[in-house]
């Protein structure tokens, strides 16, 4: 890789404060994204990849949810430390995000006009503003903008909606896009609408693309290389073909075999036994080791995230030599 | 025998407007559906939300009011008007919901969750009551020691085997699974079917799935009925539904779908659901068919047998034949 990184995170740890004290519910999670690609992060509810992508905005709700280490460097600057009005800087130009619920991430009492327009109060932009909007409402699929501009969101169905986030997530062209579970509370039909069209305008716009999501499949469609988080902690980082040839940890291969596959003949459901573990139960150990059925001795210690070639970086003691 | 048959069922649910709260409209939200589910089958309905089918499968057990049609159950006819009608089929056909957490009251402990239909219907008494319990607890691969445990304690997987155990608990013929999956991880709604699948195989149930998976349907079903506004579409054996899509529809459903096939890139349906409220006049998909000719503004087409199944298309796919999409 010659290419620098857009974005790098190191070690980002966040911690929630609860009455039973403090719970690290991200363990130095780290990952970075190269300029135009889309990055997947998958993982299931409660893993932590919806607190990572908060913590890159620093969006945390505090007092509650703090980071207690790590960096977040966007082209060579630590993000993190930034004062919050330089930060308001990064948000919504540098860094924009499309959110799960495009109906609660956009305020019902305002029209999609105002919304739209409302990024030009915090950014510098020369040159006609509403074109610009108008000409990206007419880029995500509505030939009538005037029309979308004085509806309220009510009005609007879940695709709309979205459509109306993504045009507002490019209105600065970011360098990068966060989109959390972005189809997740669409329709098929409609989930393959607004792919294509993020994948679309990712390419025009030559962004890069955080894709969020718990589904592998959306994943293995659309992304270029992935990281797989379990239990707060990155166990799997790889590029995506060399992933879906050869997936390495263990629960990579339970997450892949627990997928229905469309084009198997007969297709087999294969679960993983157990459940996913709370924040406050969580192993100073491999935090997989009570579901997994290759765990052995070593892995009541905590397994790093090592490279093991040049595709695929692994937590998991089954893959590093005895010391 | 057919444990359920539905014939031109229909529910609708009117809107209301005006000072004087006059019905204005209706809301077609099964709009004609026949259905049959044999004994010891598994069927599916799929579609996409606002579809009907959740509708569909309450209205198959007297849950929501229904306007016309006729429901049969283990061939005994039901008197749709009169709620009481459904009574002596409470025992037989359970249902489990999608949302295992608002489905269990907060306020009861497992224990009362369980007991109380086993009591009801007489099936353990007081004093074998604990034994009942636990027998059901293991049965869903619980522990019984947490029948003293109230809902929030427990995971959404845990809390949907609860709602499993308490739909078996009254030894049903036939249960009907809404969404029961969708709220769960992808590595615990495994456990939650092959659950289901072993408590079927043993006690020779039969189960009617609503979902809107069909990767999940493809797996576990023998028989599929595609819904879409209100209608049925297209019903095929599970293996012809996936080999040979009849309905434009259902081809669309299915390659709308993304899969870890990296060659196959999921392809795109235009359009949205049309609102169920006025429906325009012809056949309901044509707003968002790629093959839709004149011929299909007229009239809904009939549901109409076409080799092993039904679809109701005027010009329904065949295998081979390629067809030139229309530019849209």
């Amino acid at each position: 890789m010659n290419k620098k990184p857009l974005l790098e995170v190191e070690n980002l740890t966040v911690c929630f404060k609860t009455e039973e004290g403090t719970v690290e519910v991200t363990d130095h999670v780290s990952f970075e994204i190269m300029p135009g690609e889309i990055f997947g992060l998958v993982g299931e509810s409660g893993c932590g990849k919806t607190v990572t992508a908060l913590a890159l905005l620093k969006l945390l709700p505090a007092p509650i949810a703090g980071i207690a280490a790590g960096r977040v460097m966007l082209q060579g600057t630590d993000i993190l430390s930034l004062p919050p009005e330089k930060m308001r800087h990064v948000r919504g130009k540098a860094i924009s995000m499309i959110f799960q619920e495009p109906a609660a991430a956009l305020n019902p009492l305002l029209n999609v006009k105002s919304q739209l327009m409302e990024c030009f109060d915090y950014h510098p932009f020369a040159g006609d503003k509403e074109r610009r909007v108008r000409e990206l409402l007419q880029r995500v699929g509505f030939p009538d903008p005037q029309r979308i501009f004085a509806s309220f969101p009510h009005e609007l169905s879940g695709g709309m909606l979205q459509r109306v986030m993504i045009a507002m997530a490019l209105i600065m062209r970011p360098e990068l896009i966060i989109a959390d579970e972005p189809t997740t509370a669409l329709d098929v039909t409609v989930q393959a609408q607004i792919m294509e069209l993020l994948v679309e305008m990712q390419k025009e716009l030559k962004t890069s693309i955080l894709l969020i999501t718990h589904n592998l499949n959306l994943i293995a469609q659309y992304a270029n290389r992935l990281a797989v988080m379990y239990a707060g902690r990155i166990v799997e980082k790889s590029d995506l073909d060399t992933f879906l040839q050869n997936p390495l940890h263990p629960y990579s291969h339970g997450l892949l075999n627990a997928l229905p596959d469309l084009n198997a003949e007969q297709p087999q459901l294969k679960a993983i036994p157990g459940q996913v573990p709370q924040p406050k139960d969580y192993e100073p150990g491999c935090r997989f080791r009570e579901r997994c059925t290759r765990a052995f001795e070593r892995c009541i210690h905590k397994p790093d995230l090592l490279r093991v070639n040049t595709a695929q970086e692994v937590a998991c003691f089954l893959y590093t030599k005895e010391t | 025998m057919n444990v359920i048959e539905a014939k031109n069922l229909k529910t609708f649910f009117p809107i209301t407007g005006g000072v004087f709260s006059k019905v204005t409209a209706h809301v077609k939200a099964v709009n004609d559906v026949s259905l049959t589910v044999k004994e010891g089958e598994i069927v599916s309905v799929v579609g996409e939300s606002g579809c009907g089918k959740s509708t569909l499968g309450l209205s198959i057990l007297g849950l929501v009011p229904v306007t016309s049609g006729e429901i049969v159950l283990n061939g005994h006819p039901i008197n749709s008007k009169n709620p009481s009608s459904w009574k002596p089929f409470r025992k037989d056909f359970q249902i489990i919901f999608q949302d295992p957490f608002t489905s269990l009251n907060p306020k009861h402990t497992i224990f009362r969750i369980l007991a109380e239909p086993l009591l009801t219907h007489k099936i353990y008494s007081r004093k074998t009551i604990q034994a009942g319990v636990a027998h059901l607890l293991e049965q869903v691969g619980l522990s019984p020691d947490y029948v003293q445990g109230f809902p929030h304690a427990f995971s959404g997987g845990q809390r949907q085997r609860i709602a499993i155990a308490r739909a078996m608990s009254v030894r049903p013929k036939m249960i009907i699974c809404d969404e029961v999956v969708s709220a769960l991880d992808v590595s615990v709604q495994a456990q939650i079917i092959n659950l289901l699948m072993d408590l079927k195989k043993k006690m020779g149930l039969s189960l009617l799935f609503i979902t809107h998976d069909l990767s999940l349907v493809k797996a576990i079903s023998d028989r599929i009925y595609v819904m879409y506004l209100g209608k049925i579409l297209e019903s095929e054996p599970t293996p012809d539904l996936f080999k040979n899509p009849q309905h434009p529809y259902t081809e669309a459903l299915l390659k709308s779908i993304p899969t870890l096939d990296r060659s196959k890139r999921p392809q795109i349906l235009g359009g949205e659901v049309p609102s169920p409220i006025d429906l325009p006049p012809g056949c309901i998909f044509q707003s968002r068919c790629p093959y839709a000719k004149d011929q299909c503004g007229k009239k809904h087409p009939d549901l109409v047998p076409r080799n092993n199944g039904l679809v109701a298309c005027y010009f329904p796919l065949s295998p081979q034949a390629k067809r030139k999409k229309k530019k849209r």
